[in-house]
């Protein structure tokens, strides 16, 4: 049918999607997910998809979507026009004109399953639309109820469709949480019923001793979670509502300790200062208990502004999740370690100076840029010798490298969720090509994709801190080794996150930086790696001859990682960590264009890194030095 | 030890192997299908294809190697890569995409007419016959244009790839009639 147009003319139609995507608003994201950069569209609905959701509309059928890919199909004139007729924003408000989010997963492996009743509901059996009764036992009361509290709060969670009784196609987890629950307030398969009612109540009213103030939200997110009181301490404590570290779930540890939370603060009007307690999740948003743990003395201030700041910047972060998550939720964990001190960058480079010898946390010019992430990492100078230890991400790496693995064996379409949830998750990603990993196999062919994802998510958010951060943070083999070892590994990629600092390639202060930044050896075997601390750019230059990361070779812009032919792991390997050289040159006043280079040249210095053979983590660490540097 | 046993079986009983190539528009349901076949009770939820995919699938002591190469319109012309030394085109049709019916029976007439294919078997599923609204294997027939074709052994199996329901009868079919084509296997 559409063999009889010219090429001509479809590369007309071509450029008109095209057109269409960066033209009209609402266009550029999925209709359903909001993920980044549609490639795909069903040209009778009129919408763009992302490629996860356009699978599931093709798996309702043709006769309810016709799905064309926007790259691989041609397309007809009349089905571009009826593109441009409807797109996004109509349609949308025409299936879903209260605008329900999709539901949140709860566990990675429901999240396809959760998107496609979502969209089943809203093309399909139509349910979201107005004016049309919605069979009663799959109405959830909160959907009419959000959409009158958006603005005010960071929404809780998008309520779930729930089952008849709530807990109809759970996963196991909360299937055993349901029996306990019901063993203790009422009969497991009792319907909506007094009883039921109030043991609701009950645990709204043990959220509030919990110290869980705020109650609009308790419900919301206690209904959302079909009544689960476990599922929504968690929540609510990610959301950052609580006082409560997760470690505060019993109810012994109910204390209200210091919060430098920046809802806390809000909500109780409490001045900023020192967070105290040992363990107390210093991160709002770092929700897994193991990592706040993790997290030996969070000893740095932090002043409220400071803390939305980077809740701001955090934003455009968010497209990344293809997982449905609606860009507004702001108060997820992830985006701190990415947190730009961006107004403070000349502070902050300062601060790389002094640094050189280990300093009171709260010394540390770092701490005073205020950005969290760095309140982790700056406990580190304190004691450089034992950074196995103190390393958090280390241990998150073990614990969370089976992670990858669920998200290999699924497309590159589900790992982009992955890289929406906490940073830990990221930095899993990031494990399997090292040598003894055994998913090193599959991550050749996994990273020409992921490298891809993460640019088309990243890049329309312009303003998002660190694009190039976080397109190659998903595939940085290395990566294993390099937050911890040195606490100046990622100050200077922090610094990437302003990459709008315009400025020319200059050598010299390149060079300079270099100097600066060279951190005293955190462990002897890194000190190979380190270049004198001495002032004037040679040392640092003839290093970089040494590891085949000259500036000559950042000025050769040829070798573009991605365009790299193919995937012997050694190539690859190298290929990202050195995106943590990047924001160290770029911190060093270069420019958005000069990115590309950098992290070339930063490529070869892991060859060199890799090829000595040493790939225990200590190996990493020693080249996660170099990148720091 | 396991081993040699069955390949004495495979000499005793003639295990076959078969190179099958799976191809149809988009969205027919053609990697639902090679995914139904080769995990028989699994739900099975795909994502477009780009490029292709292999499984091997052992049904009645024929070993299937089925090719499930993606259909969208562009990269059809990638399909004719993976003729050669097919015994088997699986081609898969869309039954309730009723206004898409004249664009698979070109594409499949394309397919059959090449020098490379005209030894393979011509499986075809009428796919989707849950949907409301689909073409009866007999209309499917009419549709591709079926009869016209002389030089070719062809069946049309009616099947629901999501439920799997269907799908082995073809292979059975197909499994049958390499029997008669055994000598030129290519």
């Amino acid at each position: 049918m559409v063999a009889g147009i010219s090429k001509r003319q479809q590369q007309r139609n071509e450029r008109a999607l095209q057109d269409l995507i960066r033209s009209v608003p609402g266009n550029d994201r999925c209709a359903d997910c909001s993920a980044m950069n549609p490639g795909w569209a069903s040209w009778n609905l009129g919408v763009f998809l992302c490629m996860r959701c356009a699978a599931l509309h093709r798996k309702m059928g043709t006769h309810i979507s016709k799905v064309k890919s926007l790259s691989m199909d041609s397309w007809s004139a009349e089905q571009v026009d009826e593109m441009k007729s409807h797109g996004n924003t109509i349609v949308n408000k025409l299936y879903n004109p209260r605008n329900v989010q999709p539901p949140v997963p709860t566990d990675i492996d429901e999240a396809d399953a959760c998107m496609e009743r979502f969209i089943r509901q809203k093309y399909q059996t139509r349910t979201l639309e107005d004016g049309r009764p919605k069979p009663p036992s799959r109405q959830d009361p909160s959907y009419t109820r959000s959409p009158g509290s958006p603005e005010a709060s960071p929404p809780p969670l998008p309520p779930k469709p729930t089952r008849p009784f709530g807990f109809g196609l759970r996963s196991a987890s909360s299937a055993t949480n349901l029996s306990r629950h019901s063993a203790g307030s009422r009969g497991p398969d009792s319907p909506v019923s007094e009883s039921q009612r109030s043991s609701f109540e009950s645990k709204l009213m043990r959220l509030r001793e919990l110290g869980f103030t705020n109650e609009r939200r308790n419900i919301t997110a206690l209904k959302g979670l079909d009544g689960n009181l476990d599922k929504t301490i968690e929540t609510l404590v990610r959301v950052g509502e609580g006082k409560q570290t997760p470690q505060a779930r019993t109810p012994a540890a109910t204390s209200p300790g210091a919060s430098t939370n920046p809802f806390d603060q809000l909500d109780a009007k409490q001045p900023a200062h020192r967070s105290q307690p040992n363990g107390q999740s210093y991160n709002p948003f770092d929700m897994p208990a193991r990592q706040t743990q993790l997290q030996p003395q969070p000893a740095s201030t932090q002043s409220l502004e400071q803390s939305f700041q980077h809740l701001q910047v955090a934003q455009p972060l968010f497209p990344h999740s293809t997982g449905g998550y609606p860009n507004r939720q702001v108060s997820f964990p992830q985006p701190t370690y990415t947190q730009p001190p961006v107004p403070s960058f000349p502070a902050a480079q300062a601060g790389l100076v002094p640094s050189s010898q280990p300093l009171e946390g709260g010394m540390n010019p770092f701490s005073q840029t205020g950005a969290q992430p760095q309140a982790s990492f700056d406990t580190q100078p304190q004691n450089p010798y034992s950074n196995q230890q103190t390393n958090p991400f280390f241990s998150q790496l073990s614990t969370q490298a089976p992670q990858p693995s669920l998200q290999n064996q699924t497309a590159a379409v589900t790992t982009a969720p992955g890289a929406a949830f906490p940073q830990p998750l990221r930095h899993a990603n990031t494990m399997p090509p090292i040598p003894t990993s055994p998913f090193g196999q599959t991550s050749p062919f996994q990273q020409p994709q992921q490298p891809q994802l993460g640019l088309q998510t990243v890049q329309p958010a312009q303003n998002s801190s660190n694009p190039f951060q976080s397109v190659t943070a998903p595939n940085t083999p290395l990566s294993g080794g390099y937050p911890g070892q040195s606490p100046f590994g990622y100050p200077p990629s922090a610094q990437a996150l302003a990459p709008q600092r315009s400025g020319v390639v200059d050598k010299n202060s390149i060079l300079a930086l270099y100097n600066f930044s060279a951190p005293p050896p955190p462990i002897p075997e890194q000190q190979q790696a380190q270049p004198p601390t001495a002032p004037g750019g040679v040392p640092a230059g003839a290093q970089d001859a040494q590891t085949q990361s000259t500036i000559n070779a950042q000025a050769a812009g040829s070798r573009n990682p991605f365009g790299l032919p193919s995937a012997s792991s050694t190539q690859q390997a190298p290929a990202q960590p050195a995106t943590y050289g990047v924001p160290l040159n770029s911190a060093g006043s270069v420019a958005n264009t000069a990115f590309m280079r950098n992290h070339m040249s930063q490529q070869s210095v892991d060859i060199n890194g890799l090829q000595n053979g040493r790939h225990s983590p200590d190996a990493f660490a020693s080249l996660s030095a170099r990148f720091g540097r | 030890m396991g081993g040699s046993v069955s390949k004495i079986m495979g000499k005793i009983f003639g295990t076959k192997e078969m190179r099958i190539l799976m191809l149809g528009l988009d969205a027919a349901g053609k990697t639902t299908i090679l995914y139904k076949l080769k995990l028989t009770n699994q739900e099975v939820t795909t994502i477009p294809t780009v490029g292709f995919n292999v499984e091997s699938v052992t049904y009645k002591n024929v070993k299937f190697n089925v090719w499930d190469v993606g259909g969208q319109d562009k990269i059809r012309p990638l399909w004719r890569h993976y003729y050669s030394g097919t015994q088997g085109l699986i081609f898969v049709v869309d039954s309730s995409d009723t206004a898409r019916m004249e664009e698979a029976r070109s594409e499949l007439h394309k397919i059959i007419n090449d020098r490379e294919m005209k030894d393979a078997l011509l499986l075809v599923f009428a796919n989707k016959q849950d949907v409301p609204g689909h073409l009866s294997p007999d209309d499917v027939i009419n549709a591709l244009q079926l009869h016209k074709i002389k030089d070719k052994v062809w069946y049309v199996a009616p099947s629901v790839a999501t439920e799997g329901t269907g799908i082995f009868e073809g292979l059975a079919w197909l499994s049958n009639n390499v029997k008669v084509q055994q000598p030129p296997p290519k």
